[in-house]
């Protein structure tokens, strides 16, 4: 044994070797937090109107739906998996929402109920893709995918063509208005965040999500129940997309299927550019959320210096693309490791 | 008695088939961009409206939504071919103008008569073919141009101010189109300043975010032109945030019914309706009289193979007719006058 307490000369190499790795990988995992301090700073310096409070609460108000759809598309790839029922079933929600509280198509002024049920209903079908994807033995992106199509399909049904507009005062109100000079949609978003954090940090339910992400194997051989953790993941992701169609619906202030268009892929982006790689297993809500303010913060700047939107959605891909291939990387060092 | 039987069989034969023949239904298909379109789905009445007027029984229609996917178009069409032959006739709005070349080939090759509105490459034109019964448009150009000039001339002092541009899909004929008609009323107010132009892919959601953004960078905006009523509503959204709504003028192109709402409510300086009904209903009777032998496309006169249709300005000024002809009474159309929807003749470049 030497002065330091290592048993030999290797056991201290092998100690020194993981202590480097793991200041590499705590650097790293702040590199999100750099890359968006980095992004206010320059937009601030070059693009006019960014550092604004009236762009803040705009940022504030478009990061809410990526925001709430990457809570729980963040568990589902901490699994290692994905949902891309998103598209189809956000629009769902939210075109029936809208049905359902007072509106210029039906009769029906149920008020906070429909959005109730507009998230149970989220949940319901996030919990049959959770059923199909783990008794069905199918990759989880193509059950949600072919869910999301489904759904997109029920939304037109739904209002046949003909969008319903929202005339529910209070749905007015939550989006146009504003506490702490904060969206009440931002805040209602950020509920949804205390939530998953609390669930990841403070449940075993969290802890088996990393567990089984790490090593679907081992966590297996512990005794989890593993089909029920993943099940229960996809419900809550079923949930938050369920939430972040009533989000929307209340945004546009209209019910239709585009609703959910579009949203899949920033939330994805989030999750990825926040910190948590698709092989799952590691990361979490917080990373999501810097890489959802990432994402939004990138989009905002873009339009503010006159940016053409379609080279936004090539950016994002890049962005994407290079976000994985750095994931990749540091996933392989904890498989060697 | 050999004979006899043979010719037994034959008449039980011919009798099956004739059998066959009469119980087959002949399919109007209507490809549209989505049936979350309330325009679209007026192409789709058109041809329900059309469909009334045929024996009972004898046709039914399939409506075949692409959901924005160019792929999904020509592969569902190809499929409705293969499956019903050429028992079929087609009323296509092309997501983007490439589709149609791809579509006019499939049904050329299934001699399958079919109809084309809005969206066309450049030089590919129904004289190519024999079975695309004829290309419609509304004149995109004068759309972009007319709701131009509306918006211009509602600034404070007309036909000086500053705009921004909210653009639909880039590589759709319509908004080129629109586009082109929006620059030839730049042309003519030299007082109008353009402050950006941006893509909102004809989606509400995208159109209301970049309209947030901008309202953060510009606050002396007199106007918005928006190329369609979906992403106009999403700007109504962003500026009634601000307060806004009314002040910064927005216009829409379509004619959806909140969009006539939102002109009525002082929200939108004008949209233009359209009409789909007349575009879908005229289309398919175009088509099933080139099915039916009435017309051929070897005959018919070049204005009948591409031609421009009228839509309705609808503003402040001309809502109560629009309110009165087309919501209160349903357009009632006589499709054996196939002139009626020819507003005028295309130009071949």
């Amino acid at each position: 044994m030497d002065k330091q307490g290592y048993s030999s000369p290797i056991a201290r190499e092998f100690a020194q070797e993981m202590a480097r790795r793991n200041r590499i990988e705590r650097i790293v995992g702040l590199a999100p937090v750099a890359i968006l301090a980095f992004l206010v700073i320059v937009l601030s310096l070059v693009a006019d109107g960014f550092f604004s409070l009236y762009n803040m609460q705009s940022v504030l108000s478009q990061l809410s739906i990526p925001l709430v759809m990457s809570m729980g598309l963040t568990f589902v790839i901490l699994l290692g998996g994905t949902d891309l029922s998103g598209e189809g079933l956000g629009g769902f929600v939210g075109s029936i929402v809208v049905l359902m509280v007072l509106n210029t198509r039906t009769n029906l002024d149920w008020g906070l109920w429909a959005a109730v049920i507009g998230v149970a209903a989220g949940l319901m079908v996030g919990t049959i893709s959770g059923f199909i994807h783990v008794y069905g033995k199918m990759p989880s992106f193509i059950v949600t995918y072919a869910m999301a199509s489904v759904m997109a399909g029920f939304a037109v049904l739904s209002y046949r063509g003909q969008p319903a507009m929202s005339k529910y005062e209070f749905f007015i109100t939550l989006a146009r208005g504003r506490f702490l000079g904060i969206p009440y949609l931002t805040w209602t978003a950020l509920v949804i965040f205390a939530i998953s954090y609390v669930l990841q940090e403070h449940t075993r339910f969290g802890s088996y999500v990393f567990a089984i992400g790490d090593n679907e194997r081992v966590a297996k051989n512990t005794g989890i129940n593993i089909n029920r953790i993943k099940i229960l993941v996809f419900a809550w992701s079923g949930l938050c997309i369920g939430v972040a169609g009533v989000l929307g619906a209340i945004r546009i202030g209209r019910g239709e299927v585009v609703i959910g268009t579009g949203t899949v892929f920033p939330a994805i982006t989030a999750v990825v550019v926040g910190g948590t790689p698709l092989t799952g297993g590691k990361g979490g809500v917080v990373h999501s959320l810097i890489g959802a303010l990432i994402v939004t913060v990138i989009n905002n700047g873009l339009i503010l210096l006159g940016v053409n939107t379609y080279y936004q959605a090539a950016i994002q891909g890049i962005i994407i693309i290079t976000a994985v291939a750095l994931s990749v990387r540091r996933g392989r060092k904890v498989v060697t490791k | 008695m050999r004979k006899l039987f043979s010719a037994f069989l034959l008449a039980a034969f011919a009798a099956t088939m004739l059998t066959a023949a009469a119980g087959e239904k002949l399919t109007i298909a209507v490809s549209i961009r989505s049936m979350s379109s309330e325009y679209h789905m007026q192409y789709v009445a058109g041809a329900e409206a059309f469909l009334k007027t045929l024996p009972p029984g004898t046709a039914e229609i399939q409506v075949l939504p692409c959901e924005s996917n160019d792929d999904k178009q020509i592969n569902d069409i190809k499929a409705l071919l293969a499956s019903r032959g050429k028992n079929v006739i087609l009323f296509v709005d092309p997501n983007n103008a490439p589709n149609v070349t791809a579509i006019a080939e499939a049904c050329e090759d299934a001699e399958v008569y079919w109809v084309n509105a809005w969206n066309t490459p450049e030089g590919i034109t129904p004289f190519l073919y024999e079975y695309w019964v004829h290309h419609q448009s509304c004149d995109g150009v004068r759309q972009g141009y007319d709701i131009a000039v509306n918006l211009f001339n509602s600034f404070k002092t007309p036909g000086k101010g500053k705009i921004l541009v909210m653009e639909g899909m880039l590589a759709n004929t319509a908004n080129a189109d629109r586009m082109k008609g929006l620059r030839q009323a730049l042309a003519e107010y030299p007082g109008i300043e353009v402050l950006d132009d941006q893509a909102g892919d004809w989606d509400t959601k995208k159109a209301l975010n970049i309209t947030e953004t901008w309202l953060a960078r510009y606050n002396d905006i007199d106007g918005i032109w928006c190329a369609s009523d979906g992403m106009a509503l999403g700007i109504i959204q962003a500026l009634k945030a601000k307060g806004l709504n009314g002040k910064v003028k927005a216009t829409g192109v379509d004619g959806v019914m909140d969009a006539i709402d939102a002109v009525g409510a002082g929200d939108l300086v004008c949209t233009i309706a359209n009409n789909g009904w007349m575009q879908g209903g005229y289309g398919v009777a175009y088509a099933y009289a080139a099915y039916t032998g009435k017309i051929s496309t070897k005959t018919m006169p070049a204005r009948e193979r591409m031609f421009y249709t009228n839509g309705f300005l609808v503003n402040a000024e001309t809502l109560p007719r629009y309110r009165k002809e087309f919501i209160e009474n349903v357009p009632v159309y006589d499709y054996n006058n196939l002139e009626f929807p020819i507003a005028r003749a295309m130009e071949v470049e």
